[in-house]
């Protein structure tokens, strides 16, 4: 964000619109047309098979894959949104970890939250330690990272996202696979979080294939093979009988 | 976060990473020295020369011991996921660019440069040509780290990717060479080595300016 630039909170989060979307991956078009809409305190969960295309949606919103054709709007003004914008309004989990295996669990997320804007008075080490708390990692934290097992790497990934909850200016979130490799407390952690950020008039865009109740909020879906090209459709379609 | 703060930010990042990968610097300042000192063993100690040959092989070892560091420069935050989240992040990606970059120069050629002191006396190069070895050095390193940083960035996730980088480099490293080597030799021969420093400094502030921004660039392209 550049200095000056007023921190976009999670009350001026207007929604979010996308309007026929197309996203073409090398030869292959993984989706086309594709529009949906996002309003304050709702969770829109992705779904579709395994290369349906939940992951580049993901990160074709955020501009990381560019889209072959669509638009993004935002607020309530509806106004056109470059996807590199959305990327400071949002807080985005992919599906490879982010963490680095030499540092340990605090460092890594100490580094995580200052780069999200998270929180950097006098308290920071409380924030930092009351959200490894949370998601249950507090034995963990000075731990090296690669002596994490899988499901503790995600678990330092929501971690992020309780620090979100408490001081970063992120009122979209979008996360690749939360659920992947995590018990059922770690669910019951990744349900809480987001029934708190929706709570608060957050949004989120998740793709995963557990189903998530998130205590507050609306959940919708957004099945990506309905708008899979149709030779595609038909391929899904054999695949999944 | 502000640019100043996204580049302190990947600063210390990669200053912490590189102070838990000790093996990394020591590697490629072992490189150094060994390469450096086996040319007055194969040669022989014939003092003339060793002070003809000596600047041209630190030179040379110094380049090469750079890009044997520089392929890592993006290829585990690649692997890791944690240069998407830094472009997912939002903070100027090429001030993010400029912290590595300035981290890399301080863990790779830093080193190298407070050991050519000592590698100069073995070569028995006059000590009146020590500065200009180390000053040529200095301005020149950020060049080969920021041509580097380009060339790894655009090779970035491509199955041939250090071939790459490698071919993409070496004809753009050539003049930085011809330039650092060329100032050592004209103050060798009584000459003024000015013309080539300041090349080599003109080289060095248009790489400053520019490295960060086409890094970033190339780095959006690799990501996709």
């Amino acid at each position: 964000m550049s200095p000056g630039a007023t921190p976009i909170g999670v009350e001026s989060f207007g929604g979010l619109r996308a309007s026929s979307l197309a996203l073409i991956r090398g030869e292959r078009t993984l989706f086309t047309d594709l529009s949906f809409s996002l309003a304050r305190s709702e969770l829109l969960r992705l779904l579709g098979p395994n290369g349906s295309g939940k992951s580049s949606l993901l990160r074709a919103l955020l501009g990381l894959t560019p889209l072959a054709r669509g638009q993004l709007f935002a607020g309530p003004a509806d106004q056109p949104l470059l996807p590199r914008e959305l990327c400071e309004r949002a807080l985005y989990q992919g599906h490879a970890h982010g963490a680095k295996g030499e540092l340990t669990t605090i460092e890594n997320l100490t580094l995580a939250a200052t780069l999200d804007g998270g929180p950097s008075g006098d308290d920071t080490r409380q924030i930092l330690e009351a959200a490894l708390d949370e998601v249950g990692l507090a034995r963990q934290r000075h731990i090296e990272t690669r002596r994490l097992s899988q499901g503790q790497k995600q678990r330092l990934n929501l971690a992020r996202f309780a620090i979100a909850l408490r001081a970063a200016d992120r009122p979209l979130w979008l996360m690749d696979e939360p659920s992947a490799a995590l018990d059922a407390s770690g669910l019951a952690v990744l349900e809480a979080l987001l029934g708190r950020h929706l709570a608060r008039g957050g949004a989120a865009i998740v793709a995963t294939h557990l189903p998530i109740a998130p205590h507050q909020g609306v959940v919708r879906e957004l099945h990506l093979d309905a708008f899979a090209p149709r030779r595609v459709r038909e391929g899904l379609a054999e695949l999944a009988q | 976060m502000t640019e100043l703060g996204a580049i302190a930010w990947a600063l210390r990042r990669d200053l912490t990473l590189a102070m838990r990968r000790r093996g990394d610097i020591l590697n490629v300042l072992g490189f150094f020295v060994l390469a450096c000192s086996m040319f007055p063993l194969a040669i022989g100690p014939q003092r003339e020369w060793l002070q003809r040959i000596g600047p041209g092989v630190i030179w040379v070892a110094a380049l090469l011991s750079v890009m044997l560091a520089l392929p890592r420069l993006f290829e585990h935050d690649h692997a890791d996921g944690t240069l998407d989240a830094m472009v997912a992040s939002g903070r100027p990606l090429w001030a993010l660019v400029a912290g590595k970059l300035i981290a890399a120069w301080l863990v790779t050629a830093l080193p190298l440069l407070a050991l050519t002191p000592a590698l100069a006396l073995a070569f028995n190069l006059p000590t009146s040509t020590l500065p200009v070895l180390v000053g040529s050095l200095l301005l020149g390193t950020p060049v080969l780290i920021g041509i580097g940083a380009i060339t790894g960035a655009l090779a970035l996730g491509l199955k041939s990717g250090p071939v790459l980088m490698t071919l993409l480099c070496l004809p753009l490293y050539v003049p930085v060479l011809v330039f650092g080597a060329g100032a050592v030799e004209a103050q060798a021969a009584g000459l003024s080595p000015l013309a080539h420093l300041a090349l080599l400094g003109a080289g060095m502030l248009a790489v400053l300016l520019l490295a960060p921004l086409v890094a970033a660039l190339a780095l959006r392209i690799s990501v996709e």
